[in-house]
């Protein structure tokens, strides 16, 4: 809740982003599905990625899909894309032999005149178009500038304006009445309109105005000019704008090839954020250059055999891990565990619930028509009992359970009671919990997933307890301590059992390993993964100079 | 004296209900059967009808339903109190549609769900 305003903040300036591509990326989203690739999105929202790590893989995606198998030299960046682009553009025009004359006038532009540099600088995005034109110098005098898109097929369009005293708008209006505005403006010769004198709900400045439509591939274009004062431009003022507007169909014209592409690589890099494997990117020199969300490995293992790896083109290479495949993989099948067990055991828990519940109202029905103290203490054994065997099918259907709520835990209550549905299985075992530090005095309350603390927790005991079973005094120690500077609690399930052997110390935490003859090898990869989902880790060591092993879960307060 | 039928088919659970309602003065018909509860219904009036969703050979929604032709809508989310282990979002979405109170099973504690049946 405390980063409400953080993401509030953070929402707003991506807004403008989401809002124009959304409807397009979902659209592009859907054709994934088509091919059969889902990927988990929560809430059904869709952020862009706009870290400058992605930027960065945004920027290499680019230059590789530009230049195929070739080599870029320069590194690549957002506005020399736009010249590139623009450049292809360019050619692209000469080649449909379409205005010709524009085209030797922006190569003349280009060559000539800084102003149209300027464009290219200053003008960044479709987007920003509004607020960025102000910016320019031949239009100093201006304070308020919109602008009116509508991409051929949409419904609604998309109006963005900007006055030097605000913030950039966005609005989405109907279409019926942008097409109206627009003849109006196509018709008029002098580009000049009065606010006030027209009927134009969507035009948002004060007084005069100037406005010229644009008729482009694949978009329909109404810029808006103002000083939002009542005084008529002068014939010159209307000139340089008229002639402005005529190099800005072009710039139009790349700037939304450019906003394609961009949402093009965004959605290959959402591809690969949300792949449920680990993929990373290297560049020709061994740096990585991208790494997707699944991907939180410090370190490359030294067996090239882990990975699969993909030549992207020039030296750069994608690499997926396969040795976190099999973590995944480890996942998919605790779940289907999980979800069996937890459906097995709920129906239970239901089935009892109802003659438990029965015998206990019973009991104490007849102990409350007065009987003999023996009796009465019968009774209320009988009543115990039910109540015992409910609360147990309760915890065990809690711990095959796939909640994933979090709640405010007590770990002082959560260890007994992990202790107590291990029961069976550590029955001849001696077992402690020891508070190190005074951390019994201290407050032990966690936000966290309870069900998946006690999986941890009853894993390890388990383990724990299955490694004692040839000692002839075998005893669990649980060391609980809470550091306050880290805020941390450590908890720490201690055996006095063999150790663990120093050659499976690297594999003991790998999915599938295991030294038990009916072992799936999945306990404590199971444990690591949900440990992580907690933010938290699991560690283990060797006890010394004492016999045995110890495997602790650290568990961040905060 | 409030007149009760108590629709549960857990034997142990009826016959304790049944004398502690009664123990509060209330008069208690009782059924282990959906279809012993709605002869039962069209029978007698009963003041309150406490029905279990899980019966041998209905559902208490199934009761409920042949209730309706005797009784309102109102009336029935009035008279009725559905008591259940089945905890799911479906059986709650289904007796929401009948505006009846719901008690789930094990009664904790058991006095104010005895309580709420004798209001």
């Amino acid at each position: 809740m405390e980063n409400k305003s953080d993401s509030r903040a953070k929402k707003d300036e991506n807004q403008l982003d989401l809002f124009s591509s959304q409807n397009s990326i979902q659209k592009k989203y859907q054709s994934w599905n088509d091919h059969k690739l889902t990927f988990p999105y929560k809430k059904g929202a869709i952020t862009l990625p706009r870290t400058p790590t992605n930027r960065a893989f945004v920027n290499k995606v680019e230059q590789l899909q530009r230049t195929g198998s070739q080599e870029i030299s320069s590194p690549s960046k957002y506005k020399t894309n736009l010249r590139d682009n623009f450049k292809k553009l360019s050619k692209m025009l000469i080649k449909l032999d379409v205005n010709k004359d524009i085209i030797v006038k922006l190569k003349k532009l280009t060559a000539k005149s800084n102003e149209f540099n300027n464009i290219f600088n200053i003008l960044n995005t479709i987007q920003t178009i509004s607020k960025d034109i102000l910016l320019l110098k031949i239009f100093k005098g201006y304070n308020f500038s919109q602008i009116l898109i509508h991409e051929r097929g949409k419904s609604i369009v998309d109006n963005y304006f900007f006055s030097s005293l605000g913030k950039l708008s966005l609005e989405s209006a109907p279409i019926q009445s942008f097409n109206a505005y627009f003849n109006l403006i196509k018709k008029s010769k002098n580009k000049q309109f009065n606010s006030s004198s027209s009927n134009m709900p969507l035009i948002k400045s004060i007084g005069t105005f100037l406005a010229k439509d644009f008729n482009l591939k694949n978009h329909s274009i109404i810029l808006i000019l103002s000083r939002n004062d009542f005084l008529p431009s002068t014939k010159d003022e209307i000139n340089e704008f008229y002639q402005f507007s005529k190099t800005l169909r072009p710039l139009f014209e790349l700037l939304f090839l450019q906003s394609l592409n961009d949402e093009r690589i965004n959605n290959i890099v959402m591809v690969l954020n949300h792949f449920p494997f680990c993929v990373a990117i290297i560049d020709e020199y061994d740096n990585l250059i991208y790494k997707n969300q699944s991907f939180n490995v410090t370190q490359f293992h030294d067996n090239i055999n882990d990975y699969l790896s993909l030549s992207l083109g020039g030296n750069k290479k994608i690499f997926i891990d396969l040795q976190k495949n099999k973590a995944i993989q480890s996942e998919l099948h605790h779940f289907q565990r999980i979800s069996l067990l937890g459906e097995l055991l709920n129906t239970l828990q239901h089935e009892l619930n109802n003659p438990l519940f029965g015998i206990n109202l019973t009991a104490g029905t007849i102990n409350r028509e007065g009987q003999t103290e023996e009796v009465s203490e019968m009774l209320n054994n009988i009543s115990e009992y039910a109540l015992r065997c409910q609360n147990i099918i309760k915890n065990f259907s809690n711990l095959y359970s796939d909640n994933e709520t979090f709640a405010d835990i007590n770990i002082k209550e959560l260890i007994p009671e992990v202790l107590k549905l291990t029961k069976s299985e550590t029955k001849q075992i001696e077992k402690k919990i020891v508070y190190i530090n005074n951390s019994n005095k201290k407050s032990l309350i966690v936000h966290t997933n309870p069900t998946w603390i006690t999986q941890i927790l009853f894993n390890l005991i388990i383990n724990a307890s299955q490694a004692m079973k040839n000692q002839s005094k075998p005893t669990i120690n649980i060391f609980v301590n809470k550091n306050e500077i880290l805020s941390t609690i450590e908890i720490a399930v201690s055996d006095n059992g063999p150790g663990i052997p120093l050659k499976i110390e690297q594999e003991i935490l790998k999915p599938f390993f295991t030294t038990k003859t009916h072992g799936t090898g999945l306990g404590l990869s199971i444990c690591c993964r949900l440990a992580e989902k907690l933010k938290s880790n699991i560690s283990f060591k060797n006890n010394s100079p004492m016999k045995g092993a110890t495997f602790s879960l650290n568990l961040k307060i905060s | 004296m409030k007149k009760i039928l108590l629709i549960e088919d857990e034997a142990l659970i009826q016959k304790s209900l049944k004398k502690l309602l009664e123990k509060r003065g209330a008069k208690v018909d009782s059924a282990s059967s959906g279809r012993k509860a709605i002869s039962l219904i069209i029978k007698n009036d009963y003041d309150r009808i406490i029905c279990d969703l899980m019966l041998q050979d209905t559902t208490g929604f199934d009761v409920i339903e042949a209730a309706k032709s005797k009784y309102s809508n109102k009336l029935i989310s009035e008279i009725f109190i559905i008591i259940t282990a089945y905890s799911s979002g479906q059986t709650l979405e289904k007796a929401a549609n009948y505006n009846c109170k719901v008690i789930f099973k094990p009664f904790d504690p058991i006095s104010v769900a005895i309580d709420t049946f004798l209001q």
